[in-house]
């Protein structure tokens, strides 16, 4: 037999490099709902009675997404835990769990968009677009990125040794959490 | 035959001339993820773009001396077109010199996601030539056409967006790909404004994307588009969001005046907190409306910014006192940059000082003043790169500029910019409550400013091209100039490097470190 070829490692992955890029993103991305939740409040108080006239947003929708979202920061949380304790059935159950509220997350969304009934063309109709939207985007982004990091857990990827991305999915989670809770306030509360 | 084995000889022959071709020029160009080549395309395509803004102020100028017979009624969209494409090209050549610098300042081989990095570069020259169409076709920002006016506002959004993921990648290498031993408190100075003015940068343009959101979901006409510039972005413009720009120059300026004087910053988490502290008070979103200026914490604000940038002019002194300064370009242009920063807090404590209590004091233009600040700081940020691009030279071409035409170049930006912002004060301060006393001098003379300026820049461009033709032509200049870890890589740069010294890291300055244990080296 020949002389064996040396193979060498591939680089290691920089140990919370995937965290920090996670949590800049997520700075940004905070920054976009937070002005398009302000420039929407401005329009309503601008706007007074004839603000969105024609249409009536329902409450009970936004509530139990809130709920649902909630639910969710609490099972991703489980994941997190699962992995660093190198517990992947757990981890793995706790991902599905998640998407599986993220997607009904979706559902309800397009379901409260129908009730709702919102012209484009009434008074701060598209910017009731441009805020719920931009949150629902938001959300469906961060579900590809749980999907992405499952995957990857599934290939073995992350441990207990490095746990960076289900720790970063989680991180932007939160994040799309925590946004939504201040549409809800804004949007669906205040209204 | 198991995969550990060799491959037979004629096997791995035919491998050599097929699979393992060396890839050409525009593929390495085009499908590269090298940090360095990037950062050298952010460099070169961004002074280029500012050349293009530059010319288009030239025009402006013109057309103000011939009593608005040049541009017509186009003269709003382009002059306002101008002072967005202007400043977003001088941010991507700074981020272009952080791209490049902070992995090597980090003694990392890489940056953090060099894919996402070639991404951000390409999507952001693809917008920058998008908006350039979208203004000859009488779009841009504050345009007739609906169209191309929508096309205008895209067009900048993504500019922005790409920068912001420059921004990203920027901001998590210094948090990621630290050496071991150093900590944020040990992180050069360049390094150290780049975190602070990625972040700011982030969520800045973060909240700045909201507004083109908002006007693309509302598919508003290009009037609403222009008030939606007006009341939605226009603030990043002036203070305090302006200054976000102006945060990486100070990390620059102290890095080149102490390589420079051989000197050390002597109280470095002080100089740190000044830094720290403009970023702070650079933080602009929270001031978008009109009526959040007139109000004490807007005033707080601009005011407040001159003292780290007077802390760190006095931190200079300092280096230059106790070192011992050769005078270069780079360090010329270091200090002029500072002031120019200093500049700009002039105009922002004029702008305070007439809107302080009811009404106007003194009916200074508010709109010529916003664009003094965004001059200042434009020409602070020129000066700031250049003074980089200068010193660090033979990491970023292979070899140190020609003095002379560095010396050239950096005379006619200083004098351009500085003399280019000084006529917007001053016209500010004399066309008061929107009159339009002596336009055609004031034209002239921001004429001859943006010809010093264009000329200071196609300058740089002739030294960049002299450096690199020193470089292959042997003649390379690879002194260490600094104690930080950049000075430890060969020249020119590029990715997957190993420095060829690695100390351990003790203090901000590991490379003086070694040099003063091993006795050959002075510490001041």
């Amino acid at each position: 037999m020949s002389e064996a070829l040396v193979l060498t490692p591939p680089p290691a992955s920089r140990r919370r490099e995937l965290l920090f890029a996670t949590a800049f993103v997520s700075a940004g991305v905070i920054m976009t709902m937070l002005t398009l939740v302000g420039v929407y409040l401005a329009a309503r108080n601008a706007l007074g009675e004839t603000f969105l006239e024609g249409s009536k947003i329902p409450l009970t929708q936004g509530n139990v997404q809130m709920l649902t979202l909630v639910m969710s920061a609490i099972t991703m949380q489980w994941a997190v835990y699962a992995i660093s304790r190198d517990d992947r059935t757990h981890a793995y159950l706790a991902l599905g769990v998640t998407l599986l509220l993220g997607l009904a997350f979706v559902n309800q969304s397009t379901f409260l968009f129908r009730q709702a009934n919102v012209a484009s063309s009434a008074p701060g109709g598209t910017l009731f677009y441009a805020v719920t939207g931009t949150n629902l985007a938001m959300i469906v982004a961060g579900l590809a990125f749980i999907v992405l990091m499952a995957f990857r857990a599934l290939a073995g990827q992350f441990s207990s040794r490095q746990p960076d991305g289900i720790s970063a999915a989680a991180v932007y989670w939160y994040a799309c959490v925590a946004m939504y809770a201040v549409v809800w306030i804004a949007v669906y509360i205040m209204k | 035959m198991a995969v550990t084995d060799t491959r037979p000889a004629v096997e791995a022959d035919a491998g050599d001339d097929t699979s393992r071709r060396a890839p050409g020029v525009p593929e390495r160009l085009l499908g590269g993820a090298d940090h360095t080549t990037i950062g050298r395309l952010f460099i070169v395509t961004g002074l280029l773009f500012f050349c293009v803004a530059i010319i288009t102020r030239l025009i402006v100028g013109i057309d103000q001396v011939t009593d608005n017979g040049l541009l017509g009624s186009w003269l709003t969209m382009v002059s306002s077109s101008a002072r967005v494409f202007g400043p977003i090209s001088l941010v991507a050549v700074v981020f272009g010199v952080l791209v490049l610098l902070v992995p090597l300042q980090l003694a990392s081989p890489s940056i953090a996601y060099p894919r996402a990095l070639a991404l951000s570069f390409w999507s952001w020259m693809l917008a920058s030539l998008v908006f350039a169409i979208s203004v000859g076709f009488d779009g841009g920002i504050g345009g007739t056409s609906t169209e191309a006016a929508r096309l205008g506002s895209l067009s900048m959004g993504l500019m922005i967006v790409s920068l912001g993921l420059t921004a990203v990648c920027i901001a998590t290498t210094v948090m990621a790909h630290r050496p071991e031993g150093m900590g944020l408190s040990k992180v050069p100075f360049l390094s150290w404004s780049a975190l602070l003015g990625s972040t700011l940068w982030i969520v800045t343009v973060g909240s700045a994307f909201a507004h083109v959101i908002a006007g693309q979901v509302a598919q508003a006409d290009a009037s609403a588009l222009a008030e939606n510039f007006l009341n939605g972005i226009a603030w990043m413009t002036r203070a305090p969001a302006v200054y976000v720009l102006a945060i990486p120059v100070l990390g620059i300026a102290v890095d080149i005046v102490s390589s420079a004087t051989g000197a050390r910053v002597k109280q470095y988490g002080v100089a740190q907190a000044l830094v720290g502290m403009f970023a702070i008070l650079s933080f602009g979103a929270w001031a978008q409306l009109d009526r959040s200026v007139n109000t004490l914490l807007w005033t707080l604000f601009a005011l407040g910014i001159g003292l780290p940038v007077l802390g760190l002019l006095g931190l200079i002194g300092d280096l230059i006192r106790r070192g011992s300064a050769k005078v270069t370009p780079a360090l010329g242009l270091a200090v002029v940059s500072l002031l120019l920063i200093l500049g700009s807090v002039l105009a922002g404590l004029l702008w305070s000082l007439d809107q302080a209590g009811v009404g106007t004091l003194f009916g200074f233009s508010l709109k010529l003043l916003g664009a003094a600040q965004v001059t200042f700081v434009g020409a602070a940020v020129l000066t700031g790169s250049l003074a980089a691009i200068f010193h660090w030279s033979p990491k970023i071409w292979g070899a140190g500029v020609p003095t002379g035409a560095a010396g050239t170049s950096a005379l006619l930006v200083a004098a351009g910019g500085g003399l280019l912002a000084t006529v917007v004060l001053l016209q500010g301060l004399v066309q008061r409550n929107d009159s339009t006393t002596a336009t055609p001098v004031f034209g002239g003379l921001t004429a001859l400013a943006a010809l010093l300026y264009l000329f200071g820049a196609l300058g740089a461009l002739v030294a960049f091209r002299s450096a690199i033709a020193a470089s292959d032509g042997g003649d390379t200049d690879d002194e260490p100039r600094g104690d930080t870890l950049e000075w430890a890589f060969a020249s020119p740069a590029h990715a997957d490097q190993v420095p060829e010294a690695r100390p351990a890291v003790t203090s901000p300055y590991p490379l003086g470190d070694e040099s003063s244990a091993s006795g050959d080296g002075e510490v001041a």
